[in-house]
């Protein structure tokens, strides 16, 4: 409420602006809705007619058979094969698996990004500051596909990037090896540093004067409790929408929970539930011996009458954990405007 | 664990911490433990992610679901005579290129594997994969079960010259497909057209694509790859090719043929001038199935091996048919890939098979391949279908292979037979291009390649502009660039195969083709195969 | 945004208050080993977890690197092969395309809108947010600009119809392709939680003192609230700028790469050549891209002054 002046604020003229603003921003609202309605509409529309060329906006013969089979693949109670075979647990074993890796992620990974990034913002200078952003950064410019083995075989072996411990020199011995493979750490360790959530917070501290922290520097406090004391409370909201973020991305990953679980009853929901869409949606084949291939694939999905309007509840069942961490961040985010509000 | 989401934040808080501190030194001890190979037992553990075999179901799931039974008596049968032998699930995405050779890298995949996903959906790169030790050889059990004789020899032409690798076998078979265009049957006879002959040419494929075409309806779903395909029907993946042992990567390619480019500008003329072609850059083979179904193409290219969804299946052709109220073989109808007009024809009979992860020893893999000869090509196979017809009376169900590889059409146990689920006509037709003759494939002959060599990228890339790209578009550039690509992308490599032995392997396999060409296809021999050979190969192997 | 300093000066008395801004950082010895205490941890797993199997990968490009088996040094042949390779230039000229083109098209959107959200009454912002953000498949959004994009029957050849502009070919015309694939983001905008987190920083006295000031709406935008964002939408470039010449899923599943090599991009080139088990070559082209993000990244740090008080 800043942009517009206190005083004049009912002139007819401003209060023109205020509500093109206000349409402006309800636009916007009911673009993001169209999609969501779009995507409620192909839940409910028989795979027959989900892709047929006319576009779908709301289907002639809605059906709620997607909701029902979806309904029973997750908590296998349907009398067919073929579905039970499509998921072999109930579906609350995936979701407390996924709620432990993002959680505890969370909670390990906020404060030592955060703490890194405030040094990096407030306590380095020059160039030692420079290298080291680069250091924690650089990694996001790589795609994650090329250092997909070699981690992998870090969680196998750990320090060895090798598919078996090397053996100590002079010895007949291996080293001694820790594996994380295969239990839920070999997903919150290697996400312990966030690059992505440093850039977030190195950005905001940067945005804290310093003149700020200088005083409380005078009044001799130490850089920890400073931290705690001033810095941290401001910066409720970014820890906010990093939570948020993390936690999404945490529960969306795909490839490395899929890669790095093998027991069935340890896997994430994103893999019980990618594992069935990612089929679908692979981009067109390249050639006739592709496609040939793809079908032997696709069968067994197909014969358990698994379609698009599946993929969308099971999407919406994927999303929904991060609707409500979102829901419970908002608050925080707008801890500040609530706070200025009692101004 | 199952409780936690019931927690409050603060008991979940509790929960997580305390199980952290709980779960390092139980992660440690883990470690120590891990380094013995778990696998190494006198009893032999068959690993699987579900596909092709499930571990045997228990008592609550036969209950739960009656189609399990004839799974499991079979099953079971297996296990009582191999004593000592225990399925275990994992939860392995075979399908899932990046996964599975991730998991093959660190000696975690499961013993039964899908080659092609390994090798990135072509069968070139599953038998580079091969060739790099990522999947075992399976030829010890090929021959224990006498594999090759009770193989079709249509199967037989379709599997050998992919998975036999020097001599090393990829992959055993289990199931096969062939590429056809459906129509709808129905609908020609609605318009008063006739049915294309068994053996029918592009030209007739064109015309029949035009007559198709209506208000509301596409006379031709095309994917990326059909600009190749009328190419590729016309013989082109042999005559593209030309050896040449004087360069690091043995082969070149050379499309200065005119016949490419009028091939291609007809098939454009489909595309833009007649618009009787159902293609998009964005669409998917679902979009083609859909569009198919949904009556708004008349024209299909797919496998085989999808068209047979019973008709419980909402997106089967079957359930299309029932939709409209005719049996299937009223409404839908096939024929197989179009000769040239040159007189070039192929069969392109697609074997599926299952692979070996390399890390199994002989035992298991004796063992696993046992298993799936007993329940896919033995006796195993009948209890199951008996046991899925005894359950769900589908008849579409249970006959969902149409072209058997060891070519039994009816099962024991069940009473009917594939011609009683989807027709007789349906049932000939397969037979009649199952029954093709096949030519000689290079695999059979050439040495095999230990290196990587350039992909097709550079091609598909031309099928992309040709199919899609409505301005002015050069065929003969378009074709030009994409050779020259490939061949100074093919520059950068080298072959593992000496000059020496790349020219005695590519003389017997040209050989080979000659002689079949002379014999199957006169008139392609003649006009085309001939000249090209005297021209173009001949000088290049000295 | 090259405005360094601010207009109308006695808007920044506020936090002249401290004049010890410019001295160089000395800090005691307590406070250095805490500083360091902070950085050990993560950097330790940075070290471990994200350049320990970087380094590793791309010690591979100089082998056969294969999954198994011995492992032969082949020095530079990869990057000799894939520097020659005619397709690799192409996927660059398109990646680059992409990442100036979705920058200037999108990076603004979230800013602007986030400060005109904060206009809202807390009420209509929660409500707002809460829309804003409703959970959304990805396939969902697939499908439907696959429909919205469809050269025939498609809502957007509808609306280019309905004023009288010539006919699009919308994803299959190779010139557009790479605009048709950004222009969503510009259509579905939304604000950037994290500009809407800085923004709560900024204290209103700054406005109140503006308004007396008589500045008006665009300037108080202008002057005040994009200029304290500035570190925040300099790290978010940042991530832009590293995300952007990375993109890989959204063309992959929307054209495929398509038409002909029009809309594929280095990294889905990258993806293809991993695909066709080609390590080593996969890795090289990562170190080309590697490379070329650092020296864009440095550069454009060395030009940006983020802090809001220099």
């Amino acid at each position: 409420m800043a942009l517009f002046p206190k005083v004049g604020r009912n002139q007819p003229r401003m209060r023109a602006a205020w509500w093109v603003l206000v349409i402006f921003l309800c636009g916007g609202v009911a673009l993001h809705l169209f999609p969501f309605f779009y995507m409620i509409a192909l839940s409910v529309t028989p795979a027959h007619e989900a892709l047929s060329p006319t576009p779908v906006i709301w289907p002639k013969e809605p059906t709620l058979a997607a909701w029902r089979l979806v309904f029973e693949l997750t908590t296998r109670t349907s009398m067919d094969t073929a579905v039970r075979d499509l998921m072999s647990f109930p579906f609350y074993v995936y979701l407390s698996n996924s709620l432990f890796m993002a959680l505890m992620t969370l909670l390990i990974s906020l404060p030592v990004t955060s703490l890194a990034a405030y040094a990096n913002s407030k306590l380095q200078r020059g160039p030692m500051a420079r290298w080291s952003f680069l250091f924690f950064i650089g990694t996001l410019m790589v795609p994650g596909v090329v250092t997909l083995i070699p981690s992998f075989l870090m969680t196998r072996n750990f320090p060895f990037p090798l598919p078996s411990a090397p053996l100590i020199p002079g010895t007949d011995d291996p080293f001694p090896i820790l594996r994380i493979w295969d239990t839920p750490w070999a997903v919150i360790i290697p996400g312990v540093f966030n690059a992505f959530n440093f850039l977030l917070f190195k950005g905001f501290f940067d945005t804290i004067p310093d003149s700020i922290i200088q005083a409380a520097r005078v009044d001799g406090g130490s850089e920890f409790n400073i931290f705690r004391r001033i810095v941290f409370p401001m910066s409720i909201p970014v820890y906010a929408v990093a939570s948020w973020l993390q936690f999404g991305s945490v529960w969306d990953s795909y490839l490395w929970p899929l890669v790095v679980f093998q027991t069935p009853d340890r896997i994430p929901t994103s893999v019980a539930i990618s594992n069935l869409m990612n089929r679908f949606i692979q981009a067109g084949s390249t050639s006739a011996q592709q496609a040939a291939a793809q079908t032997a694939s696709m069968r067994e999905i197909l014969e358990a009458g698994l379609s698009w309007n599946g993929l969308m509840v099971l999407g919406l069942l994927q999303t929904i954990p991060i609707f409500i961490m979102f829901i419970i961040c908002r608050e925080y985010l707008m801890r500040g405007i609530r706070l200025r509000g009692l101004k | 664990m199952n409780k936690q989401n019931l927690m409050s934040r603060r008991q979940f808080l509790k929960t997580a911490l305390a199980t952290s501190a709980a779960v390092l030194p139980v992660t440690s001890v883990l470690a120590s433990s891990a380094s013995a190979p778990a696998r190494v037992q006198s009893e032999i553990t068959i690993i699987t992610s579900g596909w092709p075999l499930t571990p045997m179901p228990t008592a609550e799931e036969i209950e739960a679901d009656k189609a399990r039974a004839g799974y499991a008596e079979a099953l079971q049968t297996w296990l009582d005579e191999n004593p000592g032998v225990t399925f275990q699930q994992v939860e392995v995405n075979i399908w899932d290129q990046q996964a599975i050779v991730t998991a093959i890298s660190g000696g975690t995949a499961p013993t039964y594997v899908f080659p092609t996903s390994i090798g990135g959906w072509t069968n070139a790169g599953a038998r580079n994969a091969f060739v790099q030790g990522l999947m075992a050889d399976v030829g010890p059990a090929i021959e224990k079960y006498g594999l090759i004789g009770k193989l079709t020899p249509g199967a037989l032409s379709g599997w050998q010259p992919i998975n036999e690798i020097g001599d090393a076998y990829m992959s055993f078979p289990i199931d096969s497909g062939m590429d056809v265009f459906h129509y709808r049957r129905d609908l020609l006879n609605e318009l008063g057209i006739e049915e294309p002959p068994l053996d029918w040419t592009w030209d007739d494929l064109i015309a029949l694509a035009k007559a198709l075409t209506a208000e509301g309806r596409q006379g031709l779903a095309a994917p990326t790859w059909m600009a190749e395909a009328i190419l590729s029907d016309h013989g082109f993946d042999i005559l593209s090719q030309v050896p040449s042992p004087q360069n690091g990567w043995n082969w070149m390619r050379d499309t200065s043929d005119p016949k490419w480019v009028e091939l291609l500008t007809e098939y454009r003329k489909l595309v833009f001038e007649d618009k009787a072609v159902y293609s998009d850059v964005s669409y998917t083979t679902d979009n083609f199935t859909n569009a198919f179904v949904n009556g708004a193409v008349g024209l299909m290219r797919t496998n085989v091996l999808g068209a047979f969804g019973s008709a419980a299946q909402e997106n089967s052709m079957a359930a299309m048919a029932n939709r409209i109220g005719k049996p299937y073989e009223e409404v839908i109808g096939f024929r197989g890939i179009p000769r040239g007009d040159n007189g070039y024809f192929s069969n392109p009979i697609y074997v599926g098979g299952v692979a070996i992860g390399p890390d199994t020893n002989d035992e298991t893999l004796d063992k696993a391949l046992g298993a799936v000869d007993y329940m896919f090509l033995g006796a195993g196979w009948d209890l199951q279908k008996a046991g899925q017809y005894a359950a769900t009376q589908d008849l579409q169900a249970v006959f969902n292979y149409p072209i058997p590889i060891d070519g039994k059409y009816t099962y024991e146990g069940v009473p009917g037979a594939f011609e009683d689920a989807w027709g007789q006509r349906t049932k000939d037709d397969i037979l009649y291009y199952a029954g093709l003759p096949k030519a000689p494939d290079e695999a059979l002959y050439m040495p095999v390649e230990q290196n990587p060599g350039p992909d097709n990228q550079a091609f598909e890339d031309a099928w992309s502009t040709i199919n899609y790209v409505a301005d002015e578009v050069d065929p003969a550039a378009v074709l030009k660039q994409a050779q020259d690509t490939w061949n100074s992308q093919a520059a950068g490599f080298s072959s593992s195969v000496d000059d020496a032995a790349f020219i005695d392997g590519a003389k017997t396999y040209y050989e080979a083709l000659d002689a079949f060409w002379k014999d199957a296809s006169p008139e392609f021999y003649e006009s085309t195969f001939k000249p090209w050979y005297d021209s173009k190969v001949l000088p290049a192997l000295g | 945004m090259a405005e360094r300093t601010i207009p109308g000066g006695q808007t920044e008395e506020a936090i002249q208050a401290a004049p010890v801004e410019s001295a160089p950082l000395r800090l005691s010895r307590r406070s250095r080993i805490e500083k360091w205490m902070f950085i050990i941890p993560a950097a330790l797993f940075q070290l471990v977890w994200g350049w320990f199997p970087l380094v590793f990968a791309f010690a591979l490009s100089f082998t056969d690197a294969r999954v198994r088996g011995p492992i032969s040094f082949i020095g530079l042949q990869s990057y000799t092969r894939m520097w020659g390779d005619p397709l690799l230039g192409e996927a660059f000229r398109v990646t680059f395309i992409y990442a100036a083109m979705s920058i200037v098209l999108t990076f603004v959107i979230p800013i602007l809108v986030a400060v005109l959200l904060m206009e809202m009454p807390p009420r209509v912002m929660r409500w707002m947010m809460l829309l804003w953000f409703l959970p959304l498949s990805g396939i969902a959004s697939t499908i439907l600009w696959k429909y919205m994009y469809n050269p025939e029957y498609g809502l957007m050849q509808g609306i280019v119809r309905l004023l009288g502009l010539p006919e699009q070919r919308f994803l299959n015309d190779p010139n557009l392709v790479l605009f048709w694939l950004i222009f969503p983001g510009i259509l579905l905008f939304g604000p950037g939680l994290i500009y809407m987190a800085a923004l709560q920083g900024i204290p209103s006295s700054y406005y109140e003192a503006a308004e007396v000031e008589g500045a008006g709406f665009w300037r108080k935008i202008w002057t005040i609230s994009l200029p304290r964002l500035r570190p925040v939408i300099s790290m978010m470039l940042t991530f832009a700028i590293i995300g952007s010449l990375q993109e890989f899923y959204w063309p992959q599943i929307m054209s495929g790469g398509g038409p002909g090599s029009a809309s594929r991009t280095v990294v889905m080139y990258l993806y293809n050549l991993w695909g066709n088990l080609r390590f080593g070559d996969s890795t090289t082209v990562a170190i080309f891209l590697f490379a070329i993000i650092m020296v864009i990244t440095v550069i454009y740090r060395t030009f940006y002054k983020e802090d809001p008080d220099a």
